[in-house]
C-alpha cells in the first residue's frame, strides 16, 4: 500500500502537466464537457440561478393570489398560458402546482445543488490544495444527472396536466392520485439523487486523500467541513428516499399498495389492504429532515470563512464549530418524525423525537455564539460579503427560535401545517441559506471570474432582502398561531381568517418587491462576469486559505507550479503584528500555534 | 497486503492524517466504493425496514408461514420446504468465495488465476439468477403477484383448507428479493466487463489488479445484502 | 503488493475458514426453520428462535464483512468511518417497529 502515496503524486503531477496544456481546449470541452471543478462550479451556478428565477417567479404568482384573490391575471397569459382559468384568475389545481414547484425547485434545484454543488466543487480542491476532484469524470457526471433531472422536471411544466401537484413532500394517497407530472417528478428526482451521490462521494474521497501536505484535517477551513458534512449527509440520506420513491412509483404504475390502505377516495372504495401513508412520511422525512442541513450547513460554513476574513480576527472556538457540525450532522438522522407530530404517529415515539429534536438546539447555538464572538472587537470591513453573512447570523437565530416551538410536539398540534411553519423554514433555510449562498458568490467571484461584483448594487439588494424578508415572513407568524393553514388556494370561505386579508396583500406587495432585487442580483451577477472591475492582486480580501495563492484566473490544475505545502491553521489573522498570514507560510522559530496561545489579557 | 500497510503504519502512523497522503492507505477508488456501498446498504435498508413496518403492521397471525410458501423444488416438486432457497444461498456464498480468490490471485498479479476464479463467479451469479428466476415463474404461476395475494394450503399439499396471505407479501417479496436481483444483475454485467478486461491483460498493463477489488467489493456486498433478505423472507 | 507464500497461504486459509463457518451458521438456521410450524408454536418460542435467527444473521454479516470484504485488514479508522452511519439504520429500524406496532393496534382497534 505504500506505492498510493507515489501514484498520488503521479495524479498531481499528472494534473499539472494537463495545466501547461489547456490552451488546446475549444468551446465545448472548456465551458460544457469539461471536467475542471472551476468551470463544474460555475455550471452548477448558474443552472441554480437559473432555477431561483422560475422558482421565486412561482412563488411570486400565488402570492398574487393570496394577497389579490381571484384577481385578474390575464396580464400574465402570455407566460401562463393554461393555468390561468377563461376569466383570467389562477386555476386552482396549478396554484397546487406552483406552489410543488417552488419547494421543490427551491429546495432541491437551488439550495441543494445550485449551493453545496457549486461551493463543494469550487471550494475543496482549491482549499485543501489539490490539482482536481478525485475523479474529475465523476464530478462532470454529477453535473450531467442534474442537468438531466433539470430538463426533465423543465419538460413537466409544459405537459397538459400540468406539472407535480402534490406539495412537495408529495405524501400519498394525494400523489397517488396525480398524473404524469408526478411521473416525471419522481423520475427527475431520481436523476438528481443520482448527481448528488456521485457528488458526494467525490467531496469525500477528495477531502480524505488529496490534502496537501500539511493539511491535517484540523488545518482544513471550515468551509471545508461544512462541505465534508453536508456531504456525509447527502450520501446517507438521500439513498432512502430513494426507496421511498421506488416503493411510491411501484403504488403508482404496478398497484401494489405499501402506502395506500383501504380508503374512499372521490366516492370510490380502494380496496388495498395494509399498506400506510405515514411509512412513506418516514421514509421521505429521514431524507427530508437532513437535507435542511445539507441546505444550511455549507451557508454555515462560507459564513464562518467569511466573518473570519472580513473581522480579520480568528473564528472563535474552531474545534467547537466543528464539533457542532458533527453534532447536527448526527442528530440530523434521529430527528425526522418531528415532521409528522400530527400524522397519526405513535405518539411515544413521537416524545423521543421531541427530546432529540431540542437537543439540536445545542450545537446550533454553539455556532450562533462562535460567529458573534468572531466579529466581536474584530476590524470589521462592511463589505457586501460580510453584511449577507451577518444577515445570515440574524435570520438564523429568528428562524431557529421558533424551531423549538415547532420542535414540541403538544405546540406543534396548532402550529402544524399553518403559516407559522412557513415562517419558521422560510426564515431559518429559504432566507438564510440564500444569504450564505449570497455571501460565498461575493467573496469568491473574484476567485470564479476575475472580476469584481458592484458593490451599490449589491448593498441595495441586501437591505431590500434583509427587511423584505423580515416584512414578509413576521407576519405569518401571527397568521399562523391563529390557525391560518398553508397551501390553500384561497381563504373566502373561512370569515375567521377575512381579518388577514390585508396582511397578506401587504405580504404579496413586499415579495414583489423583493422579487424584484433579486432579479437585480441577477443581473449584478451577470453584468459582472463581463463588466466587472478587474482583480489586480491574487489576494483581494487577505484571505489565508490556498485559493487565494493561485493565479488570478487559475487554469485547470489550479497551480501553475508546484501544489504549496501548509504549515498553519487557515485563521492566523492578527497574529505577530500581521494582519494576516497564509497558510503557506512556515511557522517562525518559537511561534505558537493558535490553540498554544495563552488568552488574551483581559481589558478592564 | 497487510505487511505493507503495517510498514506504511509503523513509519507514520503518527501522521496520516497530516495530508499529502491517504490517511488509510488506501486509494480513492476503494474508498469511494466503500462509501457507495454504505449509502447503497442505506436504500436496503429502508427497503428491509419498511418490510418489518408494514409486516408488524398486518400481524403475525396472517402472516404467511415462509416453510410453505417457499416448499417447492425444480423437478422434485412441492413438500421441500426452504431447501431451494438454502441452495441458491449456498450459490451466491461460493460465488463470492471464488470472488475472494480472485482478488487474492489478483494481489498476486497471476493472471491465469484471475480469469479461472473470476469466471466462477461469474457462473455462479447467473446460476443464483436462474434460480431466481425459477423462484419467481413458480410463485407467479401459483397465483401470488404484485396485485393478489399469497394463497396456499394449510395442511400441506393436497389437504384442501386454503389460506389466504396479505397482500403485502407478494408485494414486498418480488420488490425486495427483485431489487436484490436487479443489483446481482448489474454485478454480472460488471464483473463481465472486468473478466475481459483482464483477458485482454488491460489491468496486466496497468500493473495492478485494483479494480477487481473494487468489483469484488461490490460482489461481496450483494452476499451481504442476501443474507438479510434471506433473514427477512425465509428464516422469521 | 505480492505477498509472501507464507502469507498468502494464511489468507486462502482464513478465506475456507470463513466459508465453513457461513455454511454451517446457514444450515444451522435452516434446520432451526424447518421446525417452527412442527414444533414451536408458541409466539414465546417463535421470538426466542427470531433473536438466534438475527444473531446468526449478524454472525455471517461479520464475516463477509470482515474477511471477504477484507475490512479487519484495513485500518480501524476506515472501518470506524464505514461502520458507525449503520447507527442511525438501527433508530430506523426501532421506530418503524414501534409505528408497524401502533399501526396494528389501530387497525384492530377501529376495524
Amino acid at each position: 500500500m505504500s506505492d498510493v502515496n507515489t501514484t498520488m503524486e503521479h495524479t498531481h503531477a499528472e494534473a499539472g502537466h494537463h495545466a501547461h496544456e489547456a490552451h488546446h481546449e475549444n468551446f465545448f470541452t472548456k465551458y460544457l464537457f469539461t471536467m475542471d471543478h472551476k468551470m463544474i462550479a460555475k455550471q452548477f451556478l448558474i443552472t441554480g440561478i437559473f432555477w431561483a428565477i422560475i422558482g421565486a417567479f412561482f412563488s411570486v404568482v400565488f402570492r398574487l393570489q393570496l394577497g389579490f384573490p381571484n384577481a385578474d391575471l390575464s396580464w400574465l397569459a402570455p407566460v401562463m398560458g393554461r393555468w390561468l382559468t377563461p376569466d383570467g384568475t389562477l386555476d386552482p389545481n396549478f396554484y397546487n402546482a406552483l406552489i410543488t414547484m417552488h419547494g421543490t425547485l427551491l429546495v432541491f434545484f437551488v439550495l441543494t445543488a445550485g449551493l453545496s454543488g457549486t461551493f463543494a466543487n469550487f471550494l475543496i480542491p482549491l482549499q485543501i490544495g489539490a490539482r482536481d476532484m478525485a475523479s474529475p469524470l465523476m464530478n462532470m457526471l454529477s453535473y450531467w444527472f442534474f442537468f438531466l433531472a433539470s430538463v426533465i422536471m423543465f419538460a413537466s411544466l409544459f405537459i397538459p396536466d400540468g406539472p407535480a401537484q402534490g406539495g412537495w413532500t408529495a405524501y400519498p394517497p394525494l400523489s397517488y392520485l396525480q398524473g404524469q407530472g408526478m411521473t416525471l417528478w419522481l423520475l427527475s428526482l431520481t436523476f438528481f439523487v443520482a448527481s448528488t451521490v456521485l457528488g458526494g462521494l467525490n467531496y469525500i474521497t477528495t477531502i480524505l486523500n488529496m490534502r496537501t501536505k500539511g493539511m491535517s484535517m484540523f488545518k482544513m477551513p471550515l468551509t471545508i467541513w461544512a462541505l465534508f458534512f453536508t456531504a456525509v449527509i447527502g450520501l446517507l440520506s438521500f439513498p432512502v428516499l430513494v426507496a421511498g420513491f421506488i416503493l411510491l412509483i411501484f403504488d403508482r404504475s404496478l398497484g401494489t399498495s405499501f402506502y395506500l390502505s383501504d380508503l374512499v377516495v372521490n366516492g370510490q372504495f380502494l380496496d388495498k389492504g395494509t399498506g400506510s401513508p405515514i411509512l412513506y412520511e418516514h421514509l421521505f422525512w429521514f431524507l427530508g429532515h437532513p437535507e435542511v442541513y445539507i441546505v444550511i450547513l455549507p451557508a454555515m460554513g462560507i459564513v464562518s470563512e467569511v466573518l473570519s476574513v472580513n473581522s480579520k480576527k480568528p473564528v472563535f472556538g474552531y474545534r467547537a464549530m466543528v464539533f457542532s457540525i458533527l453534532a447536527i450532522t448526527i442528530l440530523s438522522f434521529l430527528v425526522w418524525a418531528h415532521h409528522m407530530f400530527v400524522s397519526g404517529m405513535n405518539p411515544f415515539v413521537g416524545s423521543i423525537f421531541v427530546l432529540f429534536t431540542l437537543l439540536i438546539a445545542v450545537p446550533s447555538a454553539i455556532k450562533v455564539f462562535n460567529w458573534i464572538a468572531t466579529i466581536w472587537r474584530g476590524n470589521i470591513r462592511l463589505n457586501p460579503q460580510t453584511m449577507y453573512a451577518i444577515g445570515f447570523v440574524s435570520m438564523f437565530i429568528s428562524g431557529g427560535l421558533t424551531g423549538i416551538f415547532l420542535g414540541n410536539s403538544t405546540i406543534d398540534i396548532q402550529l402544524h401545517d399553518t403559516y407559522f411553519i412557513v415562517a419558521h423554514f422560510h426564515i431559518v433555510m429559504g432566507v438564510a441559506a440564500f444569504l450564505g449562498m449570497f455571501a460565498g458568490v461575493h467573496h469568491w467571484f473574484p476567485k470564479m471570474f476575475g472580476r469584481y461584483m458592484n458593490r451599490s448594487m449589491a448593498y441595495m439588494h441586501f437591505w431590500v432582502t434583509l427587511i423584505g424578508a423580515y416584512l414578509i415572513f413576521w407576519p405569518m407568524h401571527y397568521m399562523g398561531m391563529a390557525g391560518v393553514p398553508r397551501r390553500y388556494y384561497s381563504f373566502d370561505a373561512f370569515d375567521a381568517f377575512s381579518q388577514f386579508a390585508g396582511m397578506n396583500t401587504f405580504i404579496s406587495v413586499v415579495a414583489m418587491i423583493v422579487f424584484a432585487f433579486q432579479i437585480l442580483w441577477v443581473a449584478n451577477f451577470f453584468y459582472s462576469i463581463f463588466r466587472g472591475r478587474k482583480v489586480k492582486e491574487s489576494n483581494p480580501w487577505g484571505a489565508t486559505t490556498l485559493e487565494w495563492t493561485t493565479p488570478i484566473n487559475p487554469g485547470h490544475g489550479n497551480w501553475p507550479g508546484d501544489i504549496p505545502e501548509v504549515y498553519r491553521w487557515p485563521y492566523d489573522y492578527n497574529k505577530n503584528g500581521h494582519e494576516f498570514i497564509p497558510q503557506t507560510v512556515p511557522m517562525e522559530e518559537g511561534e505558537l500555534e493558535h490553540e498554544e496561545t495563552p488568552a488574551p489579557e483581559k481589558v478592564s | 497486503m497487510t505487511t505493507a500497510t503495517n510498514t506504511v503504519q509503523a513509519n507514520s502512523e503518527s501522521n496520516v492524517w497530516e495530508g499529502g497522503q491517504a490517511p488509510f492507505g488506501v486509494k480513492y477508488g476503494k474508498l469511494m466504493m466503500w462509501y457507495f456501498l454504505l449509502s447503497d446498504a442505506f436504500t436496503f435498508a429502508a427497503f428491509l425496514i419498511s418490510y418489518g413496518a408494514i409486516r408488524f403492521t398486518v400481524g403475525q397471525d396472517i402472516w404467511p408461514e415462509p416453510n410453505r410458501v417457499f416448499d417447492a423444488f425444480p423437478v422434485l416438486g412441492h413438500g421441500y420446504p426452504l431447501l431451494f432457497v438454502s441452495l441458491m444461498t449456498f450459490i451466491l456464498i461460493l460465488s463470492s468465495v471464488f470472488m475472494v480468490r480472485a482478488v487474492q490471485e489478483g494481489h498476486q498479479m497471476n493472471k491465469k488465476g484471475v480469469i479461472l476464479w473470476l469466471g466462477f463467479t461469474i457462473l455462479g451469479g447467473i446460476a443464483f439468477l436462474s434460480c431466481q428466476a425459477w423462484e419467481w415463474a413458480h410463485l407467479i404461476h401459483n397465483g401470488m403477484t404484485m396485485t393478489s395475494p399469497i394463497t396456499y394450503e394449510i395442511g400441506g399439499h393436497g389437504s384442501g383448507a386454503v389460506f389466504v396471505g396479505p397482500l403485502a407479501f407478494g408485494q414486498l417479496f418480488f420488490t425486495i428479493t427483485g431489487f436484490h436481483g436487479f443489483h446481482v444483475t448489474t454485478g454480472v454485467v460488471i464483473n463481465t466487463i472486468v473478466f475481459l478486461n483482464v483477458v485482454f491483460g488491460t489491468y496486466e498493463k496497468k500493473k495492478n489488479y485494483d479494480m477487481v477489488e473494487k468489483v469484488g467489493l461490490y460482489w461481496h456486498f450483494v452476499d451481504l445484502v442476501w443474507v438479510f433478505v434471506f433473514l427477512g423472507f425465509y428464516l422469521l | 503488493m505480492i505477498l509472501s507464500d507464507q502469507e498468502y497461504q494464511m489468507h486462502k486459509a482464513a478465506v475456507w475458514r470463513a466459508t465453513i463457518i457461513l455454511s454451517v451458521v446457514t444450515t444451522v438456521e435452516v434446520g432451526i426453520a424447518l421446525l417452527y410450524d412442527t414444533f414451536f408454536h408458541e409466539s414465546g418460542f417463535r421470538m426466542a428462535l427470531a433473536v438466534f435467527m438475527i444473531m446468526a444473521t449478524l454472525v455471517k454479516a461479520y464475516y463477509i464483512v470482515a474477511v471477504f470484504m477484507h475490512l479487519k485488514y484495513e485500518r480501524k479508522a476506515m472501518a470506524i468511518t464505514i461502520l458507525m452511519p449503520i447507527m442511525f439504520l438501527i433508530w430506523l429500524l426501532i421506530a418503524l417497529l414501534m409505528e408497524g406496532v401502533s399501526w396494528h393496534q389501530m387497525i384492530e382497534f377501529y376495524g
